[in-house]
């Protein structure tokens, strides 16, 4: 490696970004999802009510309906958590507990309902259709699918290490940071593709670095455990000691004996007069019925006010107030839990959730532009050995095949999965495990069609076909779900139910998003198609190119434009021969 | 592609020793770092306690830092001129970081 610094980088950032390159892809995709979870979760279940009025209940009366329903299904449990409705993740009241552990189980097995506010009953889960929601989406973007928690955990987390090492290596190779920032030009083959790559990046690449590195610290003591096993050991014992001493306000056994718990109805006030009527989220109990239990009320966190998780903890015996959970905090946790809300953007109110979206929307399309752009640089070469007699190298036809098969196949793929949400039989047995294999179907049935399909057309060809197909069948779906619900922009539309509208409204302007992108790629076949001869000459040069280059913009060849990873004349060439 | 590997006397020499380079350091960089930071991070964690921190707490900032310390020992691995400064650097900071706890427990 005797090149300069920047080429160095630039090796780096090549290769760690397409090693990783499509699993990333796959967890920047389903994790935008994750970003409207909640919203994904309502539009899958479409038997549930539209939300367009507040609930006619009170705090005081729906805290009580639920303690109600929990000391009657609930007594013997461990910890008891309702759940407010208001908010976007919380549409509904809500309450979830904790068995005991039984036998030699660490922790007891966690149950929920979701309750009537006025009957006090839980909704029979019978009434709504098996799905995974948009939960199961945001799962995947670190659990994988099909794939061993921890395997699936340690893979991403590999793959979010590497990430962080093409970002950081990715700025080292820009000198020219600011004018990136400034620098698109369209219709210029590889350098579009280029541009695009840094345009993309430079905009949002504060959120890449915040997200990669706040992705790993999620699962920080399973990729780096040395730190606590080398203050605590590796035995699961120390794991409690460190929780114990992190935590210090959340660990208290229960004493053994019984004892009434506390009213809620004077202990709601205090907190409300605290935040604000209707402020209060989440109201927690720990040991239910023991002379050591403890109430906790946990502060609204979507509003967009505050990035600190609030709480007020009471005795659950006498109601006397507790020193609060932020006052024992040492730095690191703080830091620790800043980063996590801020990776999952939990403080996000409707417009900084919009603005989610839309940056871990560039996320995605700086991981396909930087694929395309692999293939873009090394199409010329590939050219050559066509020329030369030579078949197209193995490698490069894998990334071409995986590109189109992931970036427009996986779009696709996730169509499918809200179409199997619509077309399975409700009554169907693993209903919801099916709508996730109708995901990973699609996508291994897309990457096979790409990879047999490359052998007897241009991948301008397949391209096509496959961003079209990803178009159809996003801008199908609000159609679907006029068909099949009762839940369809006619109706959530005229009802004010905007996050229903939203969903299906998106899914148009991704349609719109990839049917631009199709025209893109058609323009680029025809221009091929037009002038096969004129497009070999100017693009030789920019095989060695980085972003140094930007002066030297080939003005002298428009026609140069390479598009989408092109490799038009050389797979006609293949086909011929 | 494939061909070409299982064929050695087909193996350009030039461009094989190039290739194990890179090899090399791919191994020193990505492999050797992780078992830097491994011992980085619990001698962080011990230096930090020995400080008067909190164990837990000290735990939590070591772990937290060793992200940021990998990738740039990572970003370095590949910079350095020689590849051996990368080894060596790898090897003894390894070693001396894994020696440090117990030369602290002789000092307490």
């Amino acid at each position: 490696m005797k090149e300069g610094f920047r080429q160095c980088m630039a090796w780096l950032h090549t290769w760690t970004g397409l090693v990783v390159g499509w699993i990333l892809f796959f967890v920047f995709v389903t994790g935008t999802a994750g970003y409207a979870a909640y919203e994904i979760d309502r539009w899958m279940r479409p038997e549930l009510p539209m939300l367009t009025q507040e609930a006619k209940q009170s705090a005081a009366q729906q805290l009580q309906v639920a303690r109600q329903y929990l000391e009657a299904n609930a007594e013997q449990a461990r910890s008891w958590t309702i759940q407010l409705p208001g908010g976007r993740s919380q549409p509904y009241l809500r309450v979830f507990w904790q068995e005991p552990p039984q036998g030699t189980s660490q922790r007891g097995r966690f149950h929920n309902a979701t309750l009537d506010a006025e009957t006090g009953q839980a909704v029979p889960s019978d009434k709504v259709r098996a799905t995974g929601g948009g939960q199961q989406l945001y799962r995947m973007h670190y659990a994988l699918h099909y794939i061993p928690y921890d395997w699936a955990i340690r893979i991403v987390g590999v793959c979010t290490m590497l990430m962080l090492l093409a970002i950081v290596s990715g700025v080292i190779t820009h000198k020219k940071i600011f004018v990136d920032l400034f620098t698109f030009r369209p219709g210029k083959g590889q350098r579009s593709w280029l541009d695009a790559h840094n345009l993309v990046s430079v905009t949002s690449l504060p959120f890449f670095v915040m997200i990669t590195y706040s992705g790993l610290i999620f699962f920080m003591f399973q990729y780096m455990p040395a730190g606590m096993e080398a203050a605590f050991g590796s035995e699961p014992r120390g794991r409690n000691a460190f929780n114990e001493q992190l935590y210090p306000d959340r660990s208290n056994a229960a004493a053994g004996q019984a004892a009434d718990l506390t009213s809620f109805t004077p202990l709601l006030p205090q907190a409300e007069a605290q935040w604000g009527a209707g402020q209060v989220s989440n109201i927690g109990v720990q040991n239910p019925g023991d002379t050591e239990a403890r109430i906790t009320f946990t502060r609204r966190h979507d509003g967009g006010t505050t990035i600190d998780r609030e709480t007020l903890r009471f005795n659950g015996v006498t109601g006397a107030a507790l020193p609060s959970d932020s006052d024992t905090q040492s730095g690191a946790r703080q830091f620790q839990s800043v980063m996590l809300d801020l990776h999952e953007g939990r403080f996000a109110g409707w417009s900084l959730r919009w603005l989610y979206l839309l940056v871990s929307f560039l996320g995605c399309a700086m991981i396909a532009t930087g694929l395309v752009l692999w293939t873009s640089k090394r199409k010329v070469k590939q050219d050559k050995r066509l020329k030369a007699g030579q078949s197209i190298a193995f490698g490069f036809r894998l990334v071409e095949t995986l590109n189109i098969g992931t970036i427009a196949g996986l779009c696709t793929a996730i169509a499918a999965y809200f179409w199997a949400n619509r077309l399975l039989p409700v009554d169907m047995a693993n209903r919801a495990a099916w709508e996730m294999h109708c995901l990973f179907i699609t996508w291994g049935v897309l990457l096979l069609y790409t990879a047999i399909r490359l052998r007897f057309a241009s991948a301008v060809q397949v391209w096509q076909e496959q961003l079209w197909l990803t178009t159809a069948s996003l801008a199908l779906l609000p159609l679907l779900n006029l068909l099949t619900s009762d839940k369809h922009l006619g109706r959530t539309i005229p009802a004010g139910d905007w996050v229903l509208a939203s969903c299906d409204l998106t899914m148009w302007a991704l349609a719109v998003f990839f049917a631009m992108a199709a025209l893109k790629v058609r323009r680029k076949g025809k221009q091929l198609a037009q002038a096969p001869q004129s497009n070999k000459k100017p693009a030789a040069k920019e095989v060695t190119s980085t972003a140094k280059e930007t002066a030297a913009a080939p003005a002298k060849a428009p026609h140069a434009e390479a598009g989408l990873g092109v490799v038009a004349p050389a797979a006609l060439q293949e086909a011929q021969a | 592609m494939i061909k070409t590997l299982l064929n050695p006397s087909a193996w350009d020499q030039a461009e094989l020793r190039v290739r194990l380079l890179v090899l090399s350091r791919v191994i020193a960089g990505f492999g050797g770092g992780f078992v830097l930071t491994w011992y980085f991070t619990a001698s962080l964690t011990l230096l930090l306690t020995a400080w008067g921190k909190l164990p837990a707490q000290s735990v939590l900032t070591a772990t937290l830092w060793s992200f940021a310390f990998y990738t740039a020992f990572v970003i370095w691995a590949f910079t350095a001129r020689r590849l051996r400064t990368v080894w060596i650097a790898t090897v003894t900071g390894s070693v001396f970081l894994a020696l440090l706890p117990f030369w602290l427990k002789e000092l307490a």
